[in-house]
């Protein structure tokens, strides 16, 4: 007598190769990914009205919208990529430039304790009113040099 | 006449038995990937023995990150380090999957100073940023800094899958800043690039509509998409690790990439418009028409020695795709090296993998060092 193990075994084979051939097929079939894509084009445009509608509705009770805040980000976005920009022209100025010889002979091996640079590292404590920030008071003594 | 049992063949209670525990540990299998949710965060790698290779993040930038892989104690840095750009599909361990299984380790081991360039996981803030953005402005100060902190003015660039187009634009936007261009089974020309050419048909794909509704191309999107890729394997993967449940070896090398599979990111908006229209639809990296920065990329402005590797039987980025490579690199020494390898086996699949390794190492030691013009 057959193995029930061996017969569920075989039977789940037959199917995976059935099954998978059937969607080999449909998934190199153009006719059924242009009706898949409609279909998605369709949900999609659903997707969209309902998101305008309910900006609209947002905007009408005087709440902020997921546009607003997507904004407000982006706005945040640029302001980190600024200060990147100037912690690199500062980084820049201070920096040797390179020589053909640096690339010839080994580099001191970098580390996170000769680089402290972690952006989003633990919070720093607020200063007091009035206090300059080290980091600003040494931007502003660049600047002046 | 009853049938003696004998040891070859276990009598119908032990494989029963068998059976119980093959169900049980597959059970248990199911019930802790489940629990371990959609993304894994640095702790839920470290458990599973995953992206082990000593880091830390250096800066972050937006939702990006560069990580940062010191050369391991007692060896000897080189003095040029070497960028790895990711593709925005999945994540980026998949280079340091486990130790054995690592790129990033191997480079490593050889004194390679790895820097990782993390996109990390998009919001819907950054639906709206570009290419323009990413390589121009966040892979761009990455290289600077790079450069800086070594004290040289090039370095080597790394590219995995789409990471690796992504690498070659930067190669071609800014030749002069690399010292050589390795490519993973990287495609360019996008002509026959398989199955995503097929279902990213321009007739009737419209990625600019997807970008618009979400924003962010949410993962869950992409995920339901891949596994289709190769029905016969996605419908067989359930019996193969139940077949090898008991095998703790087989166990360990599935759970890691499974748990690397399923952790998806959204792909922001603009740059999945951009990847899919520009590159996949119109070809326009392959035919110089592909614009960044404001300027028209020209693949064979790339000077770098390039070393383009590529899987027999990848069908994300098929041979018939990554062997067009040399001839749009028409600037530069390329060498192309293909291997009887699927698309993810030929960077974590052991026996290949240490030989893809290991030649990559080579191939970059062998690189004499540029002097400036």
């Amino acid at each position: 007598m057959t193995n029930p193990f061996d017969f569920g075994r075989t039977m789940l084979q037959a199917w995976e190769k059935t099954t998978a051939e059937t969607l080999e097929k449909l998934t190199h079939d153009e006719a059924f990914l242009k009706q898949m894509s409609q279909a998605l084009g369709s949900s999609l445009d659903v997707k969209k009205q309902m998101e305008t509608h309910a900006e609209k509705y947002l905007q009408s009770i005087n709440m902020p919208t997921r546009s607003d805040l997507d904004r407000i980000l982006t706005y945040l976005q640029r302001i980190e990529a600024r200060l990147l920009d100037l912690e690199d022209r500062l980084d820049a100025a201070a920096a040797p430039a390179p020589t053909p010889e640096a690339a010839t002979s080994p580099a001191p091996a970098p580390t996170a304790a000769t680089h402290p640079q972690p952006a989003k590292a633990a919070p720093r404590p607020m200063p007091a009113k009035g206090t300059p920030s080290p980091k600003k008071a040494t931007a502003r003594s660049r600047a002046r040099k | 006449m009853a049938d003696t049992p004998t040891a070859a063949t276990p009598n119908p209670q032990e494989q029963l038995e068998g059976e119980l525990a093959k169900a049980r540990k597959f059970l248990d299998y199911l019930q802790q990937a489940s629990a371990r949710g959609d993304h894994a965060d640095d702790d839920q790698l470290a458990s599973l023995g995953m992206a082990l290779t000593p880091r830390h993040t250096w800066y972050e930038e937006g939702s990006c990150r560069l990580l940062e892989f010191p050369v391991p104690a007692g060896v000897t840095p080189r003095p040029i380090p070497l960028l790895m750009i990711y593709s925005f599909i999945n994540r980026w361990y998949i280079l340091d999957l486990m130790p054995g299984h690592s790129f990033i380790e191997a480079l490593g081991r050889r004194g390679y100073q790895v820097y990782m360039l993390d996109w990390g996981c998009p919001g819907p803030e950054h639906a709206t940023l570009g290419l323009d953005y990413y390589l121009e402005t966040v892979a761009r100060r990455a290289m600077e800094r790079i450069c800086r902190r070594h004290r040289v003015d090039r370095l080597f660039l790394f590219g995995y899958c789409l990471g690796g187009t992504l690498a070659a634009m930067m190669a071609a936007r800014r030749p002069e800043r690399y010292e050589g261009l390795v490519l993973l089974t990287t495609p360019l020309d996008f002509t026959e690039a398989g199955l995503l050419s097929l279902w990213t048909n321009k007739e009737f794909f419209k990625p600019e509509k997807i970008a618009e509704a979400y924003g962010v191309v949410p993962d869950k999107l992409l995920h339901a998409s891949f596994p289709w890729m190769n029905p016969k394997a996605t419908l067989a993967k359930g019996r193969t690790l139940y077949d090898n449940i008991m095998n703790d070896a087989f166990l360990t090398n599935f759970r890691s990439l499974d748990r690397w599979g399923t952790d998806n990111v959204p792909f922001p908006g603009r740059v999945f418009k951009e990847i899919i229209k520009n590159c996949y639809q119109d070809n326009q990296l392959a035919k110089g028409e592909f614009s960044l920065g404001g300027r028209r990329l020209d693949l064979g402005a790339i000077t770098c020695p390039t070393l383009n590797l590529f899987a027999k039987n990848d069908n994300i980025a098929p041979p018939s795709a990554c062997g067009r490579t040399a001839g749009l690199l028409s600037g530069c020494r390329t060498t192309d090296r293909e291997y009887d390898a699927t698309h993810h086996s030929i960077s974590v699949g052991r026996p290949i993998c240490e030989v893809v390794q290991r030649e990559t190492a080579d191939w970059l030691d062998a690189i004499p060092p540029r002097r400036k013009p």
